[in-house]
């Protein structure tokens, strides 16, 4: 069994060759720590640092191979397909008719009487839950202290809060503006169709986001230690 | 990718190009649960070094299964490093029954090309 200071030497040569995700860096040292234990057991005349530069070698620690690079294309690809596969996993057709339910209850008063007081109550609303949103998310997804590639960016989730709350700001001040286009019943209808199923597929990204967060804190608990 | 495979030309490196994944479900099933290193090392072992699976096409193959769920992965303590064993999802297990009999049909259609009497 390698020492402690070995393990380290492996861990800081992995730092200096540029291997930055915790997720590639912890499985990489233990590939490389076995191969030199049996390399080792092997020919014990063998000393460590011939046994590291060998393996290293091998697994393709050094910069000019481009075998880390190729693995961590393909965690990352992975990781999006994993959390879009999620996504539209969540998106069953009860969902979908739920949603599609919820639109005609929201517009019917202005289809059939042309009140749209209700609406414009639901943006606002919306728009504070879009703001509630984005602070719970950075409060309840805290930041691995080693990062992963593993983990899924939320740069898709904080902008399309961003650009909902944006959204549903100008249309509850709509008042102010003048355009015919803005204030009719058409573009009202589209916009509360895309806020209602908005609310759809952001329950699906943060229950495929919050399944993938959940299930590398489990795996990897110490990139998540203060 | 381009390589999949280590062997001892070119073209046995392309012919066992698309057998790895096959080859990796069965050793999952038959063993439970491994890890890279140990992987790379049953394949040498069973082949008689005839086969050597190169880290730059076994981790990146792992990752791909894991993601598609048909493997797990679990950390382990192992002394003073941490050691991240796969094994096969229920997914994965149906997956390798079709990956094996997928494999076994194109061995046979191989056999009906390249020796018809046998066949």
């Amino acid at each position: 069994m390698l020492t402690d200071e070995q393990i380290q030497k492996i861990e800081n040569l992995c730092n200096t060759e540029g291997i930055y995700f915790y997720d590639i860096r912890l499985e990489m040292i233990d590939h490389v720590a076995q191969g030199i234990e049996e390399k080792m057991q092997q020919n014990p005349e063998l000393n460590f640092e011939t046994a590291l530069k060998e393996m290293a070698r091998g697994a393709g620690i050094y910069k000019f191979s481009n075998i880390v690079e190729i693995r961590e294309k393909e965690v990352l690809k992975n990781t999006e397909r994993k959390a879009w596969k999620l996504f539209w996993e969540y998106l069953t057709i009860p969902k979908i008719l739920l949603t599609c339910f919820l639109f005609i209850v929201f517009v019917s008063p202005k289809i059939l009487f042309g009140i749209s007081s209700n609406l414009n109550l639901a943006f606002i609303v919306l728009s504070a839950y879009s703001v509630m949103g984005g602070v719970y998310s950075f409060v309840k997804f805290k930041k691995p202290t080693e990062p992963l590639l593993s983990l899924p960016s939320k740069d898709i989730m904080e902008w399309g809060k961003f650009i909902w709350f944006i959204g549903n700001m100008l249309i509850i001040f709509k008042e102010y503006k003048t355009e015919i286009w803005f204030n009719s019943t058409w573009f009202l209808l589209l916009y509360a169709a895309f806020n209602i199923f908005a609310i759809l597929f952001a329950l699906a990204w943060w229950n495929a986001y919050t399944k993938i967060y959940n299930n590398l804190r489990k795996t990897y608990p110490i990139a998540f230690q203060k | 990718m381009a390589i999949y495979v280590s062997l001892g030309c070119m073209d046995k490196k392309i012919l066992y190009k698309g057998c790895l994944e096959p080859i990796l479900l069965k050793l999952l099933s038959e063993n439970g649960r491994m890890y890279g290193y140990e992987i790379t090392q049953r394949v040498k072992e069973i082949t008689a070094g005839e086969l050597k699976i190169t880290e730059g096409a076994l981790y990146p193959l792992l990752h791909r299964l894991e993601a598609e769920g048909i493997l797990e992965a679990e950390m382990e303590n192992i002394g003073n490093r941490v050691r991240k064993y796969y094994s096969l999802t229920k997914t994965g297990k149906k997956e390798k029954s079709k990956a094996i009999a997928e494999l076994e049909n194109f061995a046979s259609t191989l056999q009906l090309l390249l020796n018809p009497k046998l066949a």
